[in-house]
Formats: C-alpha cells, sequence, structure tokens
C-alpha cells in the first residue's frame, strides 16, 4: 500500500480528526513504542491521512497500528464522547473486523479549526502629523526676475516647535537648466520637483548645517529632529514605486549628502570635503526618453562587440525607461542571439502589444516563436501581418520567405 | 497602487507569521489550524507529498532525514563555512555540498537548494494570506535578521521568488518589531530591540521620532537562538538516561522526536512555572516485549543552570554593540523584547539588569517582526502611512587592495541610501589592467570576508606605478542592492557591477525553480486558474466573431487574406477546443493568438474607416 486510504475499517474517512480519548490508560494497554508514538500523535487538529503519513512508518504498518487504538477505545472521533464498541475485536492487530462503523454524523463542525480575532494592534493611522516642510515659490513660467542670491540656510528659523528644519532654498531664481528639469515628464508633482532642485543646490553648496536644515552649532536634539524631516522629503522610499527616470539619480544625491552631512555633525566629525560630495548639481538635465536613448546606444554598441550579456541588460535597462517597439525589437533579437529565448519573447509580445499592426515587429515575434518551438503560432503570426500590408516591398519579401520556411519546417514536424 | 495588497512575512528559523494592514491596522493572519505562527518546517512524506508547517513538524522524527528545520541557519552560506560544519553535525537531514560551494539538503533522493526550502514555507504564508483573504497576493516584504550579509539577503529574496511572491523589500527583525512597536504612537525616544529567535540574535539600537524610525546601531549572531536551549534540555535528559539504563536514546528515531517535542515543552512551561515533569512512557524498547519509560523533573533552576551561558553571550554582545556605536545604557529609553525566547525569565531578568531597564511588555514576542514587516509594505506602497524607515548597511563594504588587505569605503551601519567613492592606483608599471574585488565584513584581512562579485578594469594607459587613477564607486540603493563601479580618471573608461548572484544559485537554475514551483502551483488550483482563463477568452471571442464578416469582405480578395481568415478560424477553432478540454496551459497559448488576431482585426477595420 502506497496510499493512504480514503477510508478505514472501524475508524471511518481518513479525513477525520481524530483525537486522544482522555479516559484511556495507555500504560495499561500493554502498548509497544510504536503503538505509543502513533497514539501520542492524535491531537484533534491532524486528519488521520496526514497523521498516518507523519509517523513515519509504512503505510500498512500506520493504518494497522490505528485501527487496533480504534479498536481498544484509545482515540474517539469528532462528537464522540465514548468510543463504540466493536464486536469481537481480535487482539491482534491483523485480526478481521467485520461490519466497518462510521462516525462521520458531525464531521463537519469539528474540523478542530479555531479562526483568532484578528487584530492584535489597533491603532489609529496617523495621519494629522505629516510634515511638509513650506515650500518656496515654484515659477510657473519662463519670464522669471532676477532673484537675490541663494539663501540656503540663512533663512529664519521657525517658531513651531514641532518643525525644525529650516525652509529649502527659493528657486525664484532657477536657471535654464532647472527649468529644463522641471519640464521633464516623470511620475513627480511640480512641488516635489522643485523640492528636489532646492536640495541640489544645497548639495551644490556644500554646508552640512544647510543640508540638515539647521543654524550652525545647534544641538544633537535639533540636529536629528531636522534630519528626519528631510529625510521625509528626500529619502527615497517616499517615492517609491515611481518612475522617477533621471530625478532617482538627483533624489538619492541630496538624500545622500543629507546623510552624511547628519553622521558628520551627529558624531562631531569635519564634515566630509565637498570634492567627495556627489556633483550631482552638474548633471546635465535628461530626460527619461533621453536617457533611454542612450542606453540604447550603449546596449547596441555592447551587442555589436559580442558583449551579449551586458547588452541584455542595458536592454532591459532602456526598454524599461522607454518602451517603444523599436527598442523592445532590438532587445528580442538580441535576447534571441544570447541564447535566452524566454526573455526574447517577453520583449517580443511587448512589442507586439505596442504595436499590433507593424510588420517588422511581427517578423520578430514569428522569429521568437520558431525558436521556442511554437511552429503553429509563428505561422500564424505571419500570415496575419502578410494580410495586414498591402505593399510587396522587401519586408513583405522577408515576410513571406519566413513564411514558408515555418511551413516547411511545420511539415518535417508533421511528417516525424 | 494602494489598492494591491503586499503582506509582511517573518521567516523565522523554528517559526513564522504573516500580516498584513487592513484599513490602517496591521493584524497577524491566522493559519487554517488557528495558529499565528506556522512552524518553518518542510517534509517530503514517503508517498512523495510535501509537507509544510505543523504537519512537517509532527512528524519530524520519525521521517526525521526528510525534514528539514532550521534552514534558515543555512540560507546563502558557503559549504565550507563553520556554520555548515557545525549543522552537518547536528541535523539528521542530510546536506550535500551544491554546485557552487553552496548548500543542499537531500530529501528522499531529490537535492533541494535551501532557498527552495524556505521558499516552500514562503508559499505556504501566501497561501494561508490567500485563504483568509480570499485574493491573491503577489508581494510581500520578508525580513532577514540585522546581521545576515549580502548572500543570506539574496537568497531570501531567490526564496519569494520560488514561491512566487515579489519580495519587495527585505528588512531586519528588530528594525520591523521597532516598527510595530511605535506604529500609530507618536514617540520620540531612543530604544533598544533585543532579538533572541529560535536561530538567530540580534540587537539593534534605534532613534524614533516623527514617524521616522532610524537604526543607529545593529549587530548579533546568526547562530544563537531557541534550537540551543532545547538541545541542551535534550542533552540533559539523554546523559540522565544513558547513567540509568545505558542505552543512548539518540540512537532511536522515534524516541529522539519525542525528546525534542518534550524539550520545547518543558522550556517553554518552565517560562510560566518553577519545575515540570518530563514523562515519556514506552520511550524505547529493550527488545523482547519490554518498553522503558523516561521520567524526570526539571526545574527552572535547572534549566537556568543548563543555559547561562547562552543567555550571557548574548548580554555579551549588547554591551559590545553599545561600546562600539558610543551609546551609553542611560541614553536608552526603552528596551523591546523580540522573539519566543524572551519569555524565559532568566533573559528577561538579565536584560533588565545589563540595560536598567523594565523590558517593554507592549509587543508580542512572536508577532512583532511580522506585523512589522506589514507596516513597512503599507509605509512603501501606501502613500496614507507618514512612516520612514531609515536602515542601515549591517556590515562595512570595500575591496580589495594591494597586500591582500580590506579597503572599507562605506562603513558598517551607515544609513542607506549611500555612495561613496575613493581613488586607488596602479600597483607595478605597465599595469593596463586591474581586478576590483567586492568584499563585506569586518576584517583588516580580504579572504576573511565575503566576497560579493568581482570584476575587471582594462585599457589602463601604460604608465609608471601609482600614475594611473581608479576612482571606485560604491552605490547602496533605499533596498540594499549595492551596485561598483571602476572608472579610470583618464580615459573615463567604466566598468560596473551590480551584487546579485551571490546566493549559491546561478538565474537559470533559479528559473528552473520558478518553473517547477509553477506546475506545483497549477496542480493546487488549476480550476479557479481555469474559469478565469475562460472568462477572459470569451471576452476576446465575442469581438472577434463580431468583426469576422467584416474582416472577411475587407480581405478576401489576396490569397494573403484567404490564408488569414482561414488561420483565423483556426484559432477560433483552437480556443473553443481547449475551453472543451478544460486545458489551461492550451488556452492560455491560444488565447494569446486569438488576441494578436483581434489586434489584426481591428486593424483591419480602422484601415478602411480612415
Amino acid at each position: 500500500m502506497s496510499v493512504v486510504p480514503t477510508e478505514i475499517p472501524e475508524v471511518g474517512a481518513t479525513s477525520l480528526r481524530l483525537r486522544q480519548n482522555p479516559r484511556f490508560d495507555p500504560m495499561k494497554a500493554g502498548f509497544g513504542t510504536e503503538e505509543y508514538f502513533v497514539w501520542s500523535r492524535f491531537d484533534g487538529a491532524t486528519s488521520v491521512k496526514d497523521l498516518i503519513l507523519m509517523t513515519g512508518l509504512a503505510i500498512d504498518r500506520a493504518v494497522a497500528i490505528v485501527r487496533e487504538l480504534r479498536r481498544r477505545g484509545a482515540i474517539l472521533a469528532p462528537g464522540e464522547t465514548e468510543p463504540p464498541t466493536f464486536a469481537a475485536a481480535p487482539a491482534t492487530a491483523t485480526g478481521r473486523v467485520p461490519a466497518p462503523s462510521s462516525p462521520t454524523a458531525t464531521a463537519a463542525t469539528s474540523s478542530g479549526r479555531v479562526t483568532a480575532p484578528m487584530p492584535a494592534v489597533t491603532v489609529p493611522t496617523a495621519s494629522g502629523t505629516r510634515t511638509t516642510a513650506p515650500m518656496a515659490a515654484v515659477p510657473t513660467a519662463p519670464p522669471v526676475p532676477p532673484a537675490a542670491p541663494l539663501a540656503a540656510g540663512t533663512a529664519p528659523a521657525r517658531t513651531d516647535d514641532r518643525r525644525v528644519a529650516t525652509p529649502l532654498p527659493s528657486l525664484d531664481d532657477a536657471t535654464a537648466a532647472e527649468r529644463a528639469m522641471i519640464a521633464d515628464a516623470i511620475d513627480l508633482s511640480l512641488d516635489e520637483k522643485t523640492r528636489i532642485l532646492a536640495g541640489l543646490r544645497l548639495v551644490a553648496a556644500g554646508d552640512p548645517w544647510a543640508l540638515v536644515g539647521v543654524p550652525s552649532g545647534s544641538d544633537k536634539k535639533v540636529i536629528k529632529r531636522a534630519f528626519f524631516e528631510r529625510s521625509k522629503l528626500f529619502h527615497p522610499d517616499r517615492y517609491y514605486g515611481r518612475q522617477l527616470g533621471p530625478w532617482a539619480q538627483r533624489l538619492h544625491a541630496v538624500f545622500d549628502a543629507i546623510s552624511a552631512a547628519h553622521a558628520d555633525l551627529i558624531e562631531g566629525r569635519r564634515p566630509r570635503p565637498a570634492s567627495q560630495q556627489p556633483d550631482a548639481a552638474a548633471t546635465a538635465p535628461q530626460s527619461p526618453v533621453e536617457y533611454a536613448a542612450e542606453l540604447f546606444d550603449r546596449a547596441c554598441q555592447a551587442e555589436v562587440s559580442g558583449d551579449l550579456a551586458s547588452a541584455g541588460k542595458l536592454f532591459a535597462a532602456a526598454t524599461k525607461l522607454d518602451s517603444s517597439a523599436r527598442y523592445l525589437r532590438r532587445a528580442a533579437s538580441c535576447a534571441l542571439a544570447a541564447g535566452e529565448p524566454r526573455t526574447a519573447l517577453d520583449y517580443a509580445k511587448k512589442a507586439a502589444a505596442a504595436e499590433p499592426a507593424d510588420p517588422s515587429t511581427a517578423r520578430t515575434l514569428a522569429k521568437v516563436l520558431r525558436a521556442l518551438d511554437k511552429l503553429d503560432d509563428a505561422e500564424e503570426v505571419l500570415v496575419m501581418a502578410l494580410a495586414m500590408k498591402n505593399e510587396n516591398d522587401t519586408l513583405g519579401a522577408e515576410l513571406a520567405g519566413d513564411l514558408s520556411a515555418v511551413r516547411a519546417a511545420l511539415r518535417s514536424a508533421q511528417r516525424r | 497602487m494602494a489598492t494591491e495588497k503586499v503582506i509582511g512575512i517573518d521567516l523565522g528559523t523554528t517559526n513564522s507569521c504573516v500580516a498584513i494592514v487592513e484599513n490602517g491596522t496591521p493584524a497577524v493572519i491566522p493559519n487554517r489550524g488557528g495558529y499565528k505562527t506556522t512552524p518553518s518546517m518542510v517534509a517530503i512524506a514517503e508517498n512523495g507529498k510535501r509537507l509544510v508547517g505543523h504537519i512537517a513538524k509532527r512528524q519530524a522524527i520519525t521521517n526525521a532525514e526528510n525534514t528539514v528545520y532550521a534552514a534558515k541557519r543555512l540560507i546563502g552560506r558557503k559549504w565550507g563555512s563553520a556554520a555548515v560544519r557545525q549543522s552537518l553535525e547536528t541535523v539528521p537531514y542530510r546536506i550535500v555540498e551544491g554546485p557552487h560551494d553552496d548548500v543542499r539538503v537531500m530529501l528522499r533522493d531529490q537535492v533541494f537548494s535551501v532557498p527552495e526550502i524556505s521558499a516552500y514555507i514562503l508559499q505556504e504564508m501566501k497561501l494561508i494570506t490567500e485563504e483568509y483573504l480570499g485574493e491573491e497576493v503577489g508581494k510581500a516584504v520578508v525580513t532577514v535578521p540585522a546581521y545576515f550579509n549580502d548572500a543570506q539577503r539574496q537568497a531570501t529574496k531567490d526564496a519569494g521568488r520560488v514561491a512566487g511572491l515579489d519580495v519587495i523589500r527585505i528588512i531586519n527583525e528588530p528594525t520591523a518589531a521597532a516598527l510595530a512597536y511605535g506604529f500609530g504612537k507618536n514617540l520620540e525616544r531612543r530604544v533598544a530591540v533585543y532579538d533572541l529567535g529560535g536561530g538567530t540574535f540580534d540587537i539593534s539600537i534605534l532613534e524614533i521620532g516623527n514617524g521616522v524610525f532610524e537604526v543607529i546601531s545593529t549587530a548579533g549572531d546568526t547562530f544563537l537562538g531557541g534550537e540551543d536551549f532545547d538541545r541542551r534540555i535534550i542533552d540533559w535528559l539523554v546523559a540522565g538516561f544513558q547513567r540509568e539504563h545505558k542505552i543512548d536514546l539518540r540512537k532511536d528515531k522515534m524516541a529522539l522526536q519525542r525528546l525534542k517535542d518534550v524539550a520545547e515543552k518543558a522550556k517553554c512551561e518552565l517560562s510560566s512555572v518553577k519545575e515540570t515533569e518530563i514523562n515519556l512512557p514506552f520511550i524505547i524498547s529493550t527488545g523482547r516485549n519490554e518498553a522503558l519509560h523516561l521520567q524526570a523533573t526539571l526545574t527552572r533552576d535547572k534549566l537556568e543552570e543548563l543555559t547561562a551561558d547562552l543567555i550571557e553571550r548574548t548580554i555579551d554582545i549588547c554591551a559590545r554593540t553599545l561600546e562600539d556605536a558610543e551609546i551609553a545604557k542611560s541614553d536608552l529609553e526603552d528596551v523591546i523584547l523580540v522573539g519566543g525566547m524572551t519569555r524565559m525569565p532568566l533573559c528577561q531578568q538579565r536584560v533588565a539588569e545589563f540595560f536598567g531597564l523594565e523590558p517593554s511588555k507592549g509587543v508580542h514576542p512572536d508577532e512583532v517582526v511580522a506585523l512589522g514587516a506589514a507596516i513597512q509594505a503599507a509605509a512603501l506602497t501606501d502613500e496614507k502611512h507618514d512612516i520612514l524607515l531609515l536602515d542601515v548597511t549591517p556590515h562595512s563594504l570595500g575591496i580589495m587592495i594591494v597586500g591582500g588587505y580590506f579597503h572599507k569605503l562605506i562603513e558598517q551601519n551607515t544609513t542607506v541610501p549611500t555612495s561613496k567613492s575613493h581613488v586607488f592606483t596602479t600597483v607595478k608599471d605597465n599595469q593596463t589592467s586591474v581586478k576590483i574585488l567586492v568584499l563585506q565584513g569586518e576584517s583588516d584581512r580580504a579572504e576573511e570576508n565575503e566576497l560579493l562579485g568581482e570584476f575587471v578594469l582594462t585599457g589602463l594607459r601604460r604608465a609608471q606605478r601609482g600614475e594611473v587613477e581608479i576612482e571606485v564607486t560604491f552605490h547602496i540603493s533605499a533596498d540594499g542592492i549595492v551596485s561598483v563601479t571602476a572608472r579610470d580618471l583618464e580615459t573615463g573608461l567604466e566598468q560596473s557591477i551590480t551584487v546579485t548572484a551571490t546566493s549559491g544559485l546561478t538565474e537559470d537554475e533559479l528559473r528552473k525553480m520558478i518553473d517547477a514551483n509553477k506546475d506545483y502551483m497549477v496542480e493546487v488550483r488549476s480550476g479557479q486558474e481555469f474559469d478565469k482563463a475562460r472568462h477572459a477568452a470569451e471576452k476576446v471571442l465575442d469581438e472577434v466573431e463580431g468583426l469576422f464578416p467584416k474582416v472577411s469582405d475587407i480581405i478576401s480578395g489576396s490569397d494573403f487574406g484567404q490564408d488569414a481568415i482561414k488561420k483565423a478560424r483556426s484559432v477560433v477553432e483552437r480556443v473553443r477546443a481547449s475551453i472543451a478540454a478544460k486545458d489551461l496551459a492550451g488556452l492560455t497559448d491560444a488565447t494569446e493568438a486569438l488576441s494578436r488576431t483581434l489586434n489584426m482585426f481591428r486593424g483591419v477595420v480602422n484601415k478602411t474607416a480612415g
């Protein structure tokens, strides 16, 4: 017997959860170690089937022991308070027993399941305490008045005792580069962009006190509070799950500088030289699309030079930022060349979703499907693509060529 | 984004726990048996069935060689490490060497990687949640001991992937505990978290204020926990029995299982009573129909005598941590106890004595870590929660320099995310390439630290030694991912790596594992999946059928058009056949083909219309 039976004579269905009879005295039963062990496993929560599996004994042996325990009245079925009596129970475990009884009447309600009450910790959501440091006015249109010089860290400390950090520098005098960055179409509000740019100005100025947002010489408690406030504004986790493109790096640079300044001030270390501060302010503004284009170029170079592994990574990064079909097709071909048809299929499918009617995309998808030995699908894709094309150009000819190759492969597969 | 549920899982050495934040309230999710924790055990029964949790635990001894417990002690470890050596001697299941100097477990002639074993536990936690919520869960925050290194964290992440969970963040257990402790309270204080779990010990110091939780310092021992206390009790029982009967109970599997059950139970009981009776009738047979019984009385004093040195080890680590972080005990305003072992009166007493503080009673030591993980999940994915965790890197990071020394770039306990750069130079004349070995650890000797990865920067200008400058930059992101870049300052040439594949599994192996496990998942609930797929297929089918006459009119003129119509018909048939055959895999594929057809149909119709 290699499978636990669904039913055991006298015991009933093996899905039942039996328990020990509290009035049964195992010491007087003349048990062996195995019988005792099996008996000790009955807890009212484990089904007989699971119990038999977990004894580690041979299944026949375990079943025989369970029957024996049942006959001796050592275990109770759900709902029973007394063990039933069995006619002519032989003393040995191997003896035959007449009619099976089925104590299943109350099985449904006694599964031993307890659904504990849920909340262990009950607390109101912490809303009302959100700290949003006051933001400087933001230029919404280019003509900006020639502004006062940068005022990082010199703004008067607020009197509100919950807020410690000094306001961030104003961006009234936003440079052309800063305005260009604000124009980036990414997952950040205007406020948030302005905030990060203001942070970058602090990084560029390099004054640790201004970075943390406290007057020079403040005590540690004030530094800590201000640091926590700044962290809430600039820690990347506060922007979790958003597509930040080049702003991710800017955000990181700001937080990193604030965090380093905080560590220096708290530990009374002399701040790190400015040269070691990330030179983030100097980063040329670059939109995610531009950055994706750059990554894509680098990926193509890597692919051409034969470094398929790096190419694959770069393609992955580029397509994440910009999922235009052109990038996805190239990424698919590269993955195919690198012997990763599944990755290729992912790309090809995405490309097909982006440009369902594009014949080049269809051709790439068909190629990948063929590599995965999905000939039927490849044929279908090619046929559809051809039906969509009315001009008989090179691409059409290529598609037709691919189609006949796939059909030939199909035929030979069928013959086999 | 806010609607997607992300769970928090405390993947413990002996027990695991899952929690979720719903309507702003974190709560632990009970398993089918009503228990809030599930044993971290996996077994393969004789019939090949995989057993996880309580059921695996109950059969652990009789099926000892096919039951894995405390897999967490092995995860991400190198085959040659001391931790693995120790496990080899103490665990009854078979540990074998993997192909990448990693550890594998052999159960019934099948070899499993350690992340795979952990994956079964994570999968169980996922299922518990899904049964409870009645919906699928795909993302989780998982906790690890604070002192886990990169390889151990990476391996835990891999386990999540195998289990079908996107582990969006790994956080430290004591940090999670602090999150749960401070959640919803407007605290401003410095606290210590003393976490003595089933297999690991951690101590962390945190600063809490205004919803921000800043880890200041963290340390621990990943090989010290409740299991060690149980073993001391078993040793004591076995020795006593041996003296009396000259029989070694360790040799008998069933006896050992029962000893283990009873040792854990006695340990727990002695947290509330002064002495307990240990009674194991029929523990072993002496041959002819005669069985011996084990009877003993274990007092709390005796237990404390047996295990006092283990507690002292934790106190030593606390002392060292405070010293290293230059924190005075008087700076601390609260001590939070985490982990089942902290119920032991001696443990509470020693902690209170050492810190000079009565430990906080406000948190449940078994559930607090999972609750904290759920809170971090909510803080990340739901903007309603005004909570921020400032975590640190538990180990220093750096590179190997000439002479085999370790040069640190990022010190331990630095807040992440962070970046650090340092300029290095060549060591030989005309040296045209440098090899960067990325290491993690605290030793000055490179070889005593953990190697995370290596890469080579080539194409350097031929010059005298020391002339060419190479800038190495380390970057740790908020989710703990380490990347390293080396740049030739003269040419701007760059080479970099992202440290990822250090869990002892190659990407390929991992993918295979995910696939194998997927099959298993489909088996469990193909019914639901199929209904969903059929629903989706029928929707596409309706639209295609609707467009058919129009499209036929337009394209049937050309040869290709006729081909396409024939093909479209056959795709429709394929979908119908898969529905009839209840073939989920086939239906998924066929529906995909049908969607392509639909796209083409739409394209054709639009083209003519426009």
